[in-house]
C-alpha cells in the first residue's frame, strides 16, 4: 500500500536564545552558553592576533602553537602530560585575523585544567629544541599537503583572488620555517601575545553553583594583557585569467574559481549568501543538479563565499573527470547566466527558503552550537540583530531579487574570473 | 544517560525512541544490516553504490532529496564494513515527511536505468578523488588485503576495483535491494521532541504495512588469528615513507574486550604524551607523525599503528624503533597512572560525542545492531572497567612481531 504526501508545516521562526554576556571584574568581556544534558565545557580565549600582525610568515601560527611546548618549570613532555591527567583537549589555532586558544574537558576537572592551561601560556619559555622539533615536523606535515592536487589549487587561488602578495592571500611555503627563528616567536610573543586582551567564551553545563565558580575564578584571572588589538587590512586587485598547476598524473583536475564579492557589512550580504546557497551552497543546488546529478562528472561541487574583515570573496570549487575541466567551466557559466536571466520557479524558491531555515534549527540542536554562531558573529563585530535580518530576507527574497543579485555579483563571461586549476585543461 | 525506548514492529522493524526536550528537532535514523563484507568478492564495492542509488527515487516518489528540503530537512548516508545508515534531520513539525520518505524507499524503489548509470559515474570520481588522487589514498585497499585473507574485510567499502563498480548491472541492484533492504533488515530511531507514544505512533503508521520479507543471517569466513608476521612493500609518489603495522583485535560485538584494546591503542598512540609520540617524534625524532587507533568493526577488527618518517631515517629502521617501543611496554607493562589518564581522556571523548542529537541517535542504533541498545549508556563504565592487569596481559601477548601485519609505503623520488 502507498501512503500520500505529508502536508509540509511552515517551520517556525526560531527563538534564538543569545549567549549571557558580562564584563568580568578584571575588564575581560565573558560570553556564557548553557547546553543542558551534558558534563562536557569548553572555554575559548580568542585573541584578535592572527596572520596580519606578523612581521614574518608563520610567525603567529608558530607562536600559539609552541604555548605549550614548555614554560617556566615544566618540560613540554610534563605539560602534555598533565593536561593528560585531567583528560583535557588543547586546541591552539590561528587564522588571518584571530587565534583561539581552546580548552575542552569534563566539568569536574575544570577549574584545574585552566588553572594550568593559563599558568602554562603565561609563562611559555620557548625551549632552543622544542622549537626545532616543532619547526621539522610542521614543515614535514605542509610538505605532505602540498602532494594534494585540491590543496594547490586552492593555494594558488587564496594568492591571487587578494592580489599577489597582499597579506591576506599568504600561504606558508616549506622554506618559509627556515626563515623563521625563535627570537621572532619570542618577539611575537612578548610583544603582541602578552599585552593582548582576549575575549572569553565558556559552554557547556556545570552544576549552577560550579558556575559561578568557574566566573569567579575567571573574573580574578589577572595575567590577561590589556590591549585590544585591531587592524584593518584591505585586498589588492585579484588576477583575472587562467592559472595551471600541470600534473599528467591523475585522471582529475582540481578547479577553484571566483571573483571579488561584497563583504559581510554591505547591504546586499544577506541576499547575496542565499543567492550563493541556490547556486551551489547545498545538495539541491543548480551546480549539483547540473554537474553531479545530471552529468556524473564530479563526487561534489559547491560554492562558498569566503569574508575577510570587510572583503569578500567567491571560491566555487569541484573536482572533476579531467577531461571534463573545460566544460565544467562552461557549464558552470552558463547555470550563472541562467540565474541571471530566467525566474526561478516557485517551487524551487520555497524549497530553498525552507531548507536553509530548517538547516539552520538542526544545527543548532545544542548549547556549543549555538555559541559558535554567536561566537563567528562578535568577532566579526556583526550586530546581534544580523540572524532575524538574515531570516527577514529570506522571507522576502523573490525570483526578481535574485536575478538581480546574480546580474550584479556573478559575472557570467570568463574573462572577469580568476580559475585557478591543478591537473589539466583535458 | 541516554533514555530510550524500544519495540519491534511485526514485520521485524526494530524503533528506538529518544525524546530530547531540549531541542525543536528530529533526527530519523535508519540503520540497514548490510555493509561491503555482505559483498561477493567480485563484485565489490556494491553496498555502497547501493547507499546512492537510495536517493534515486523510489515507489511512490521521483526525488528524495527534494522532498527533504521543501521539508526543511537535511540527510546524508555512509556505508561501512558492516552496516550502510542513513539519517534526516528537520524541524520536528515536518518529520512524517522524513518518515513517509524512508518507508517509501523501504519498501520499494523506482529502479530508474538512468539512476544507475549517472551514479555509477559519481561513484568512480568518488572512488578517484579518495582512493586514487589522494597521497597514501591506495593504502588501504593494500593494507585491508594484507590484514585480511579470507573475511570480507580485505577490500574497502569503496570497492577493490573500479571494474566492479562500472560491471554492476540493474538485475544486481534488484536482488541486492530484494536481499538486504526490508524491515527485519534494519533498525529506526527517532531521536529528538517527539514524545516517546507520538513517535511509536508514526512509526507504526509509516512502517507498519511494510512486507516482511525472509530474514538475513550474516554468515562470514572468520579470519584467523595472525601467527607470522606478515609483511608487504608498495611504491608511490609521495612526500614521505610511511609505516602501518596492524594488530587482530576483538570486534565491536566483544564490548570489554573492545574497550581494553582501544584504551591499549590510546596508551601507544593517541595524543602527545603517548608512548609512542613521546619516544619517536619527540625524543628520538624517527617519525614527524605517528599515530595508533582501532577500525571498531562487528567482526574482530585491527589496532593500527600508523607514522610519517622522518627524513634520513630507513623504513626498517622505523620500524625497529617502533617494536623497541611496544617490547617495552609488553614486557613491563604500564606505568603508574598511564591507564587512568588514558581512561579520563577517552571519557572526555565519550562526553563531547553525545552532545549532538544525531550522534545519539546513531550510538543507540549502533548499540542495537550490536545485539544490547542498553550498551549505549554502558560505554563509560565499561572504559572505566578495565584493570590495568588486563591491559599489561593484552600487552605481553599482543605487541609481538609475530603476530603483526607490516607494510611499508615508500615513497619514489621523481
Amino acid at each position: 500500500m502507498s501512503q500520500s504526501a505529508p502536508s509540509i508545516q511552515p517551520i517556525p521562526d526560531l527563538n534564538l536564545q543569545e549567549p549571557k554576556y558580562g564584563r568580568l571584574p578584571n575588564g575581560i568581556e565573558f560570553y556564557q552558553q548553557d547546553s543542558p544534558g551534558t558534563r562536557a565545557v569548553r572555554l575559548e580565549l580568542i585573541y584578535p592576533l592572527g596572520d596580519i600582525f606578523q612581521n614574518k610568515k608563520g610567525q603567529a601560527k608558530g607562536m600559539f602553537q609552541m604555548l605549550t611546548e614548555g614554560s617556566k618549570g615544566r618540560s613540554a613532555d610534563e605539560i602534555a602530560d598533565q593536561f593528560d591527567q585531567l583528560g583535557a583537549f588543547l586546541d591552539l589555532s590561528t587564522d588571518k585575523f584571530s587565534a583561539t586558544v581552546g580548552i575542552y574537558c569534563h566539568a569536574d576537572y575544570f577549574i584545574q585544567a585552566v588553572e594550568l592551561l593559563l599558568d602554562v601560556i603565561y609563562h611559555a619559555d620557548f625551549p632552543e629544541d622544542e622549537w626545532k622539533k616543532m619547526k621539522a615536523v610542521s614543515k614535514s606535515k605542509l610538505l605532505l599537503s602540498l602532494e594534494k592536487s585540491n590543496v594547490l589549487a586552492s593555494r594558488q587561488f587564496k594568492k591571487h583572488i587578494v592580489g599577489d602578495g597582499n597579506v591576506l592571500g599568504q600561504v606558508l611555503e616549506p622554506e618559509d620555517y627556515d626563515e623563521l627563528s625563535l627570537e621572532d616567536i619570542r618577539d611575537f610573543y612578548e610583544a603582541q601575545f602578552l599585552s593582548s586582551k582576549p575575549k572569553v567564551f565558556l559552554s557547556g553545563q556545570g552544576e549552577s553553583r560550579q558556575l559561578q565558580e568557574w566566573i569567579n575564578f575567571l573574573g580574578q584571572v589577572s595575567v590577561f594583557g590589556k590591549k585590544e588589538h585591531q587592524k584593518e587590512v584591505s585586498p589588492d586587485a585579484y588576477y583575472k585569467g587562467r592559472l595551471l598547476i600541470d600534473r599528467q598524473e591523475g585522471t582529475q583536475s582540481s578547479i577553484v574559481m571566483g571573483v571579488p564579492m561584497p563583504g559581510i557589512q554591505h547591504p546586499d550580504h544577506h541576499d547575496l549568501k542565499i543567492a550563493n546557497t541556490l547556486f551551489g551552497g547545498y545538495f539541491g543546488s543548480r551546480l549539483m543538479q547540473n554537474i553531479r546529478e545530471e552529468k556524473g562528472y564530479t563526487y561534489g561541487i559547491s560554492s562558498r563565499i569566503h569574508y575577510l574583515q570587510k572583503a569578500a570573496y567567491l571560491g566555487i570549487q569541484a573536482e572533476v573527470k579531467r577531461e571534463f575541466t573545460e566544460h565544467t567551466i562552461k557549464e558552470i557559466l552558463t547555470e550563472i547566466h541562467r540565474l541571471q536571466n530566467d525566474a526561478c520557479d516557485q517551487e524551487e524558491l520555497d524549497s530553498l527558503k525552507s531548507y536553509i531555515s530548517g538547516v539552520f534549527q538542526s544545527q543548532l540542536s545544542h548549547g556549543f552550537a549555538l555559541m559558535d554562531i554567536h561566537k563567528n558573529r562578535i568577532l566579526q563585530e556583526l550586530p546581534s540583530s544580523y540572524f532575524t535580518d538574515y531570516f527577514d530576507a529570506l522571507r522576502r527574497i523573490d525570483s526578481d531579487r535574485l536575478r538581480h543579485i546574480f546580474k550584479e555579483y556573478y559575472p557570467s563571461n570568463e574573462e572577469e574570473y580568476l580559475i585557478s586549476v591543478c591537473g589539466g585543461w583535458s | 544517560m541516554i533514555q530510550f525506548e524500544e519495540k519491534i514492529l511485526h514485520n521485524g522493524l526494530h524503533v528506538i525512541v529518544h525524546h530530547d526536550p531540549n531541542v525543536s528537532i528530529e533526527v530519523v535514523n535508519v540503520l540497514y544490516k548490510v555493509g561491503s563484507a555482505d559483498e561477493d568478492a567480485s563484485r565489490t564495492g556494491f553496498a555502497h553504490l547501493f547507499e546512492h542509488l537510495m536517493f534515486g527515487g523510489s515507489e511512490n516518489i521521483a526525488n528524495f532529496d527534494k522532498e527533504l528540503q521543501k521539508a526543511g530537512g537535511n540527510n546524508n548516508a555512509f556505508t561501512s564494513p558492516d552496516i550502510t545508515n542513513y539519517y534526516d534531520v528537520l524541524p520536528v513539525q515536518n518529520v512524517d515527511t522524513a518518515l513517509w520518505l524512508e518507508a517509501d524507499r523501504m519498501r520499494n524503489l523506482s529502479f530508474d536505468p538512468q539512476v544507475l548509470e549517472v551514479q555509477r559515474k559519481v561513484v568512480i570520481e568518488e572512488f578517484k578523488q579518495n582512493y586514487l588522487n589522494q597521497p597514501y589514498g591506495d593504502l588501504w585497499m593494500k593494507f585491508r588485503a594484507l590484514c585480511y585473507e579470507r573475511h570480507p574485510y580485505q577490500w574497502p567499502t569503496i570497492g577493490k576495483q573500479i571494474s566492479h563498480i562500472e560491471e554492476a548491472t540493474m538485475e544486481d541492484v534488484k536482488s541486492f535491494f530484494n536481499r538486504f533492504y526490508h524491515p527485519g533488515n534494519a533498525i529506526l530511531v527517532l531521536a529528538g521532541k517527539l514524545g516517546v507514544e507520538e513517535a511509536f505512533t508514526k512509526a507504526e503508521r509509516w512502517f507498519g504495512d511494510i512486507s516482511a520479507r525472509d530474514k538475513y543471517t550474516r554468515d562470514l569466513p572468520q579470519e584467523p588469528p595472525i601467527g607470522t608476521r606478515k609483511f608487504q612493500e608498495t611504491s608511490a609518489k609521495v612526500a614521505a615513507d610511511a609505516l602501518y603495522m596492524a594488530f587482530q583485535m576483538p570486534g565491536k560485538k566483544d564490548a570489554a574486550g573492545y574497550a581494553s584494546h582501544d584504551l591499549l591503542s590510546d596508551v601507544i598512540g593517541r595524543g602527545k604524551s603517548s608512548r609512542l609520540h613521546k619516544a619517536l617524534v619527540r625524543e628520538q625524532e624517527v617519525f614527524t607523525q605517528i599515530g595508533a587507533y582501532v577500525t571498531g568493526s562487528a567482526d574482530p577488527g585491527l589496532l593500527v599503528i600508523d607514522g610519517k618518517i622522518s627524513e634520513g631515517v630507513t623504513l626498517e629502521q622505523a620500524e625497529q624503533a617502533v617494536w623497541a617501543v611496544l617490547g617495552d611496554l609488553a614486557d613491563n607493562g604500564l606505568a603508574k597512572n598511564e591507564l587512568e589518564k588514558t581512561k579520563r581522556k577517552a571519557l572526555t571523548t565519550q562526553e563531547f560525542g553525545a552532545i549532538e542529537l544525531l550522534n545519539r541517535a546513531m550510538g543507540l542504533a549502533e548499540a542495537a545492531y550490536y545485539g544490547d541498545t542498553k550498551r549505549v549508556n554502558q560505554e563509560s563504565e565499561i572504559i572505566s572497567q578495565v584493570s590495568e592487569l588486563e591491559v599489561n596481559q593484552i600487552a605481553n601477548y599482543l605487541l609481538r612481531p609475530e603476530k603483526a601485519a607490516v607494510l611499508y609505503y615508500r615513497r619514489e623520488h621523481n
